[in-house]
């Protein structure tokens, strides 16, 4: 058995979180990764590799168990400091006063490498595979400076939620305060942001589940100072994982923020991604109902809302009724002078103006046949409109500055 | 439904300002007045709009891919060349993609290749392998796109000589496979393979099967609405609706196809006047034909045989200049007039050689 150690200093200030042996990260190349942080104070971090295969390493502690002995730090006993610090490669020497064994104070584990048993790396790569896919390691360099990663490196399980994978959590979860917690989720958070921002989707949901593992206690969501962060991680999650593809753990999210969200404005981006999901299942109808049930929650009225949900059809009349007020209030005004309309402020009309997109996708699938058999009567009528000369007059009431008659189909 | 939550969507965005969702607003109702309002030239105002909102608005780039699609697909045609849409559909798809609105940027590139076999470019040009690449490469497939873009592929493949592949579907295999899904409507998908199996028809010179065929067919122009094939729907219907006519026996049914074709060119003629500048050369191809049918003089027709060829080389739509040579050719064919017939029979060669149509080059070199 042979096994190094490395120390390596990292000269800047993070964050902190503790991270337990089954949030490491995982390489396809065989390697794992972990990030731990202390608090507001300088990191050190020791790399760990183990050629060891047997070998089951818990990083956060640097303890192996096929050392017996070891001191608090993780050190082993007969480890010898020499120059360079505690491992012939590192960066820093004792000289330039980094030793974890000369300088106590510094926590030493930041990156922990091991290389695994050939059976072991056949477990971990279908753990890379299925629950989190290849390639999508998020680095630190990723996301913003203190933005923390984990994974739960030897579990199969691909519930993220699972409590099982976390109670594998080793001794660094006992110098980790809720504090610390909120900070690293909240750096996931943003760091999947970030991602997301980058296009870089399987990123953004490793963030996202990483900062959901770590607020992984189900009181979290009665807490006010918690809640927040843990909805935006479901419900960013959420949507993350559905563009992914991921559609259980998208399901699962839902089904969570939708259980403990209070409001419609906190259930909001979920049922969005319900809306997606529900479509992409080419339930329409379905999707429809949702976003109507849903702007109806925002306290907003939708055209035949009773229409709908009574199956009726919209008459052409009422159509072209519409189509005559909306024409006066556009009042012939040019594209520029449409873009230059005063930004909307309120918050929830935009919620339920988000929601008519989606409505608008949803409908038009689900009517398309009475959508064309509806188009081609107004056509019709606007034919037939075209070739009268006196147009009744309730008719022509209709008509805004843009006039009514569509002069198309002639 | 769908036009009142369009009407609410606008009348939200009038009342109360604009945001993200007023890119929506204003291209959807840009289909409303670009197809059943008939009026394009608003159409293209409204996106316009909505254009300016993303260029704006940072918070507005993730409609980029959808408005991209809902402008070029649907409205932006009406008023400008088909060959101006293409850039734009790729950066909808490209937006689509890194946004993760996957729905939207696999339409802009369903739009892509419809636009781009009709806007005349070479058959096997890169652009549709182009399209080909990114759809297989793209990690979010699905059977919409799949069968929407093997429609045109067919056609292609058809126009080409190429066989087709083990198990590869042909247009009726399409049709059953969509039948089964509920992706698309298949109406709608019936109406995209229709307008090919159309074009194909008479490009081939099998006007009694697209006869039957157009039959049979749903109307397309209702169904399809605003999209460009419900335009070029509308072209060969009225063309063979004249070849029926000029084959017909009885004078009643000549009377019926006829009428029938003076009902297309009427809605071309319309389009043109607002503004539609992919069928100017269609409507001269279909004057002439008709001129043909009522027995006008010679001169006359050619005259509308030779603006129907130069102006769709003017645009670029090599394959209706091939069309027109080769109807014309077979005009003077039917007078004796071999001189004339050679030349545009050559000229018909030549250009569907330069779309890339090798098994229509085949047949008329066989003809001749």
């Amino acid at each position: 058995m042979s096994s190094t150690e490395k120390a390596v200093v990292f000269g800047q200030t993070m964050a902190a979180t503790a991270m337990s042996s089954d949030e490491r990260d995982e390489k396809h190349d065989g390697t794992e990764e972990a990030v731990v942080s202390t608090g507001q104070k300088t990191i050190r971090a020791a790399t760990i590799t183990t050629n060891d295969t047997q070998s089951s390493c818990q990083q956060d502690s640097t303890t192996c168990s096929s050392y017996t002995d070891h001191d608090t730090l993780g050190l082993h006993d007969d480890d010898k400091p020499n120059k360079g610090g505690v491992l012939p490669d590192a960066t820093a020497s004792i000289e330039g006063g980094v030793s974890v064994i000369t300088t106590p104070e510094f926590f030493p584990v930041n990156h922990v490498k091991i290389m695994p048993s050939v059976n072991e790396k056949v477990i971990v790569d279908n753990v890379i595979d299925n629950s989190t896919r290849s390639g999508s390691t998020p680095s630190n360099s990723t996301g913003t400076a203190g933005a923390y990663y984990s994974k739960n490196s030897k579990s199969t399980n691909k519930n993220d939620n699972n409590a099982s994978s976390t109670t594998a959590t080793t001794s660094a979860s006992s110098s980790t305060s809720k504090t610390k917690l909120i900070a690293s989720a909240k750096h996931n958070l943003q760091a999947g942001k970030s991602a997301l921002e980058k296009s870089d989707f399987d990123t953004a949901a490793d963030y996202f589940k990483a900062g959901r593992k770590q607020l992984n206690d189900i009181t979290y969501w009665d807490d006010d100072e918690v809640r927040p962060i843990l909805l935006e991680l479901c419900s960013e999650g959420a949507h993350t994982c559905y563009i992914t593809g991921e559609h259980d753990i998208t399901n699962e999210l839902i089904d969570q923020v939708l259980h403990h969200g209070n409001t419609i404005q906190e259930k909001f981006r979920v049922y969005e991604v319900k809306m997606l999901t529900v479509m992409a299942t080419g339930n329409y109808q379905e999707s429809l109902s949702l976003g109507l049930d849903v702007r109806k929650q925002l306290g907003l009225s939708t055209p035949s809302y009773n229409r709908v949900t009574n199956n009726k059809v919209v008459s052409t009349m009422m159509i072209l009724k519409r189509y005559g007020e909306i024409s006066r209030k556009l009042d012939n005004r040019t594209a520029e002078e449409l873009a230059n309309l005063p930004e909307l402020q309120d918050e929830r009309i935009i919620m339920g103006q988000r929601m008519l997109e989606l409505l608008l996708t949803s409908c038009y699938q689900v009517s398309i046949v009475s959508i064309q058999s509806l188009f081609m009567l107004i056509s019709i009528i606007c034919n037939f409109l075209s070739h009268i000369t006196i147009i009744p007059l309730s008719i022509c009431c209709l008509s805004g500055p843009t006039n009514l008659v569509p002069s198309a189909y002639l | 439904m769908f036009p009142l939550l369009i009407f609410e969507i606008m009348n939200i965005t009038l009342e109360f300002g604009i945001n993200a969702s007023s890119c929506d607003a204003f291209t959807t109702f840009g289909i409303l007045l670009s197809g059943p309002f008939g009026k394009p030239q608003q159409g293209r105002e409204m996106a316009k709009a909505a254009e300016l909102i993303l260029s704006t608005k940072p918070g507005a780039s993730r409609m980029q891919s959808r408005s991209a699609n809902v402008i070029q697909g649907f409205i932006n045609h009406w008023t400008m060349p088909l060959r101006e849409t293409l850039t734009p559909l790729l950066e909808g798809y490209k937006a689509g993609r890194s946004s993760g609105d996957f729905e939207s940027a696999k339409l802009c590139l369903g739009f892509r290749v419809v636009h781009t076999f009709h806007a005349g470019y070479h058959l096997n040009t890169d652009l549709i392998a182009e399209a080909i690449n990114l759809h297989i490469n793209f990690l979010h497939p699905d059977i919409t796109t799949e069968l929407w873009l093997q429609i045109y592929l067919l056609a292609i493949k058809k126009l080409c000589n190429i066989e087709l592949e083990e198990n590869e579907k042909d247009f009726d295999g399409i049709l059953q496979t969509t039948s089964e899904g509920q992706a698309m409507s298949s109406l709608t998908m019936q109406c995209y393979t229709n307008t090919i199996q159309l074009e194909l028809y008479a490009f081939f010179g099998d006007w009694e099967e697209a006869t039957s065929l157009l039959l049979t067919t749903s109307d397309v122009r209702a169904v399809l609405q605003s999209p460009y094939p419900a335009v070029r729907y509308t072209f060969f219907e009225g063309l063979i609706c004249i070849k029926a006519a000029q084959s017909s026996v009885g004078k009643m049914d000549s009377w019926k196809w006829k009428r029938r074709a003076l009902k297309s060119m009427k809605y071309i003629r319309r389009w043109i006047k607002l503004g539609n500048v992919n069928i100017i050369h269609c409507l001269h191809l279909l004057e002439a034909e008709l001129t043909l049918l009522n027995g006008k003089n010679e001169k006359t027709v050619e005259d509308f045989y030779k603006s129907a060829i130069d102006i769709a080389a003017k645009n670029q739509f090599i394959q209706d200049e091939a069309l027109s040579n080769e109807l014309a050719s077979s005009y003077f064919g039917s007078l004796n007039n071999v001189s004339r017939r050679d030349y545009y029979l050559g000229n018909a060669i030549r250009c569907y050689s330069e779309w890339g149509a090798t098994a229509k080059v085949e047949q008329l070199n066989q003809a001749e």
